[in-house]
């Protein structure tokens, strides 16, 4: 059948393969054998069946040029990324960990800022943070929750460790590649989920949508939940569609919200409806005009107060940015020990502040050895892999630090596990991350099983951003 | 329901019947051509559709155009483009296989292998994309829940089904003028085929095409879908459907303008000269906007 595909895989040297070690990993062992028993002539016609099936169910984005626009798909690769339940259940008892002392660090450094008057984190580097909201200050959230839904990267080392990568706990995206790729999975590979007992993902809409409505119960006994998008030009637009139609809640744009006397309502067919749980896919910049950038026009005039007030709940919470700020990562591990009396479960990526003289100064002397980024952006964007750069992109980037310091970090490359991907016709390694996505409600933080498996699709390429030629996989957990 | 997704669905529709009024009327000038009984020349048929300076073109260049030129405001490809658009704001409210017709549909016109054909065989092209229109619309009966969303796509479609019969009725009149009623007959027929209802009106009047008799079934016959005396007759049971108290969207405004324009047709005779006939169309027409005027006010809270 098609055993020559997985005799012609071959792991990368000195990088951790999720499937082999030599050999077939345990937890691998049997979607292989039901991989063995595909046709191989199969296997491009499904792999281009994936692409079509993306393609005519809309799952896309849209880039407008000229008024119309061109649909693009995130690549998906069919083969699935393994996870053994053991070692899921260590990254969830990890990542619940890691958003508790996440989410109490928010309430403390917008309340009493016990952590800074500790000399746990340095004050400097708080009220430095652009995304640092003095708007927040002393504001009281819902059910002290902050970071109701979160996206924690995680990588793994050459020797399998893993290391959490990044928190994103502002608007994390993704979620809905997590839900459309193990549909995608069950429609190319039928009947093998079942064989190997994979956990299922599909019940997120449902955990999400009864977190909403808790987090509103204290405003009415029948909460009204929408997600405001920022509209049909947002990349991240299908996914919002996608949430809104499974959890059942409305889909609004700022436009169809108004505020009046510190309430919000949405403009409907049969007039105002009081709205009291805002799911929120729109960046804090631009949530309210009257408050942060004035020349918005996604945002809704007067959200900001209304949610000061107490009459409305916003998920997530605002200047929740400060938090997943990549200059703040660095001191997680103490954050952890401090709120919680624990040792962190999940590693982090030794972190280099260039804002700190010394250790900026031994970035710059193995500038090769390093990934150097700045603290406030994402998607890959702004980054300098130094094994991969010129000398004078190199020379170039040193000065952009030398003029901001505290706007960049550095952490050592980390290799990155390799995953086997069915590419040109061959089962070829290329390098994953892995993003869970963590729910946190008044009953508790729970986790699907399961997460977004990123892969840096081009040969090599240890970026696995979409915007960078990245692309995804289904994350399968099995027993 | 958002006024905004109302009024996403509620365009949608209108674009959606737009596309299919076009395209049949489009296969019927073509086999008319092809008969060698052209009712209007290909050069008018471009004009109708905002395409200026079609002097030189041909009918294939004007044909391809009309269907799968994105920079004509009016083709085909850009009334499915804007249907998807208005979809895509309002997928919350339209089950998926209704997102997923229009998407096909919007793949299917944007196929380049598609607008190759239509130089050796346009009615496969224009029979394709005709089907890919009733396959929207038996997703939506088959499969939306009739409530809200509903009622603002068949109001859509009533209303853009209606004004389209007008417009294609006005032109036919004043066709009539210009041409002193030469081949007149014919143009009646095929104006009843675009409409799907030649067969309807043989059995009912053997042997003969009767201009008059025509205008009577496309104004006034009651289970003809394409008369306008089932079209305001539809719309007025909407309006009743929509005074349920699971829909609760009743308003007077709207009772009143469908009542008003509703006795305006059943109780009014197509008069005799076709003066009065162009202004007896041009009354109903307005009522289309008045009425379309009472849903953006009551509804999308657009108030013009």
């Amino acid at each position: 059948m098609i055993d020559h595909l997985l005799d012609s895989y071959k792991p990368i040297d000195g990088v951790y393969d999720e499937m082999m070690n030599g050999v077939i990993r345990q937890h691998y062992k049997k979607f292989v054998s039901s991989f063995g028993k595909l046709d191989v002539n199969s296997m491009e016609l499904r792999n281009e069946m994936a692409k079509k099936l993306f393609m005519t169910q809309g799952i896309t984005f849209t880039v407008y040029s000229d008024g119309e626009g061109i649909e693009k798909i995130f690549p998906f690769d069919m083969i699935p990324r393994i996870i053994e339940a053991a070692e899921w259940e260590y990254i969830e008892s990890g990542i619940r960990q890691r958003l508790k002392a996440l989410n109490i660090f928010l309430k403390d450094i917008y309340h009493q800022q016990f952590i800074l008057k500790d000399g746990i984190v340095p004050s400097s580097l708080i009220f430095s943070c652009p995304n640092y909201l003095r708007e927040m200050v002393n504001v009281n959230v819902p059910f002290d929750i902050y970071t109701h839904i979160s996206g924690i990267d995680l990588i793994r080392d050459y020797d399998g460790t893993y290391y959490v990568l990044e928190d994103n706990l502002r608007t994390p995206s993704g979620v809905s590649y997590m839900l459309e790729n193990r549909k995608m999975s069950y429609r190319i590979f039928p009947n093998i989920l079942p064989e190997n007992k994979v956990r299922q993902v599909a019940h997120y809409p449902d955990i999400l949508v009864k977190n909403l409505v808790s987090l509103g119960s204290h405003l009415s006994t029948r909460p009204t939940v929408v997600l405001l998008t920022p509209g049909i030009f947002n990349s991240a637009y299908f996914e919002h569609t996608t949430l809104a139609r499974l959890m059942g809640i409305e889909l609004v744009e700022g436009r169809d919200l108004v505020v009046q006397n510190h309430i919000v309502y949405m403009r409907t067919t049969k007039g105002l409806k009081k709205v009291d749980v805002i799911y929120r896919r729109v960046d804090d910049d631009f949530i309210d005009p009257l408050v942060f950038r004035s020349d918005s026009m996604l945002g809704v005039p007067g959200l900001y107060h209304a949610y000061r007030k107490g009459t409305v709940n916003i998920v997530n919470a605002m200047g929740n940015g400060v938090a997943d700020d990549k200059a703040i990562y660095t001191y997680v591990p103490d954050m952890i020990r401090y709120y919680l009396n624990e040792e962190p479960i999940l590693k982090s990526v030794p972190t280099y502040r260039m804002e700190n003289e010394d250790q900026r100064k031994y970035t710059v002397q193995n500038i090769r050895n390093m990934v150097v980024k700045k603290t406030n952006e994402s998607g890959g964007y702004g980054m300098l892999i130094g094994d991969n750069a010129s000398d004078q992109e190199i020379a170039e980037y040193i000065c952009e630090i030398e003029k901001n310091p505290r706007q960049f970090i550095s952490q050592p490359i980390i290799k990155l596990s390799a995953a086997p991907c069915y590419i040109d016709g061959k089962l070829q390694p290329r390098r994953v991350d892995l993003r869970p996505f963590a729910l946190y409600g008044p009953d508790g933080i729970k986790i699907v099983p399961g997460g977004l498996t990123r892969v840096a699709l081009k040969d090599g390429s240890i970026v696995v951003n979409s915007s960078q030629g990245g692309g995804s996989k289904d994350t399968w957990i099995v027993d | 329901m958002l006024s905004r997704v109302a009024e996403n669905l509620f365009w949608m529709s209108r674009y959606m019947e737009r596309t299919n009024i076009s395209l049949r009327v489009l296969k019927t000038l073509y086999i008319a051509h092809q008969d060698g009984l052209p009712v209007r020349s290909w050069e008018q048929t471009a004009h109708q559709f905002g395409i200026r300076e079609a002097e030189n073109m041909s009918s294939y260049t004007i044909l391809k155009t009309l269907i799968f030129d994105g920079n004509s405001n009016f083709s085909i490809l850009n009334n499915v483009f804007r249907a998807r658009e208005n979809a895509r704001s309002a997928q919350d409210h339209i089950n998926r296989e209704l997102w997923q017709s229009l998407n096909d549909y919007y793949h299917l016109v944007r196929d380049s292998q598609l607008s190759q054909q239509l130089i050796f065989d346009p009615i496969s092209v224009l029979d394709q994309l005709i089907k890919q229109t009733m396959y929207y619309y038996g997703v939506i009966d088959s499969s939306m829940n009739r409530g809200e969303a509903y009622c603002f796509l068949s109001l859509g479609k009533l209303i853009e089904r209606g004004m389209q019969i007008v417009d294609l009725l006005k032109t036919e009149l004043e066709q009539n003028i210009h041409t002193e009623g030469r081949e007149e007959d014919q143009r009646w027929r095929y104006l009843l085929i675009a409409l799907n209802g030649y067969e309807t009106y043989l059995s009912e009047n053997v042997g003969s095409l009767e201009p008059q008799s025509v205008l009577n079934q496309i104004l006034y016959k009651n289970n003809f879908p394409n008369s306008l005396f089932y079209n305001w007759d539809q719309i007025e049971s909407f309006a009743n459907f929509m005074e349920q108290d699971e829909v609760d969207l009743h308003t007077k405004g709207l009772n009143f303008e469908i009542g008003k324009s509703f006795s305006f047709i059943k109780y009014n005779q197509l008069p005799e000269h076709i003066d009065h006939k162009l202004q007896f169309l041009n009354t109903i027409q307005r009522n289309y906007y008045n009425l379309s005027k009472v849903i953006n006010r009551d509804y999308f809270g657009i108030i013009n």
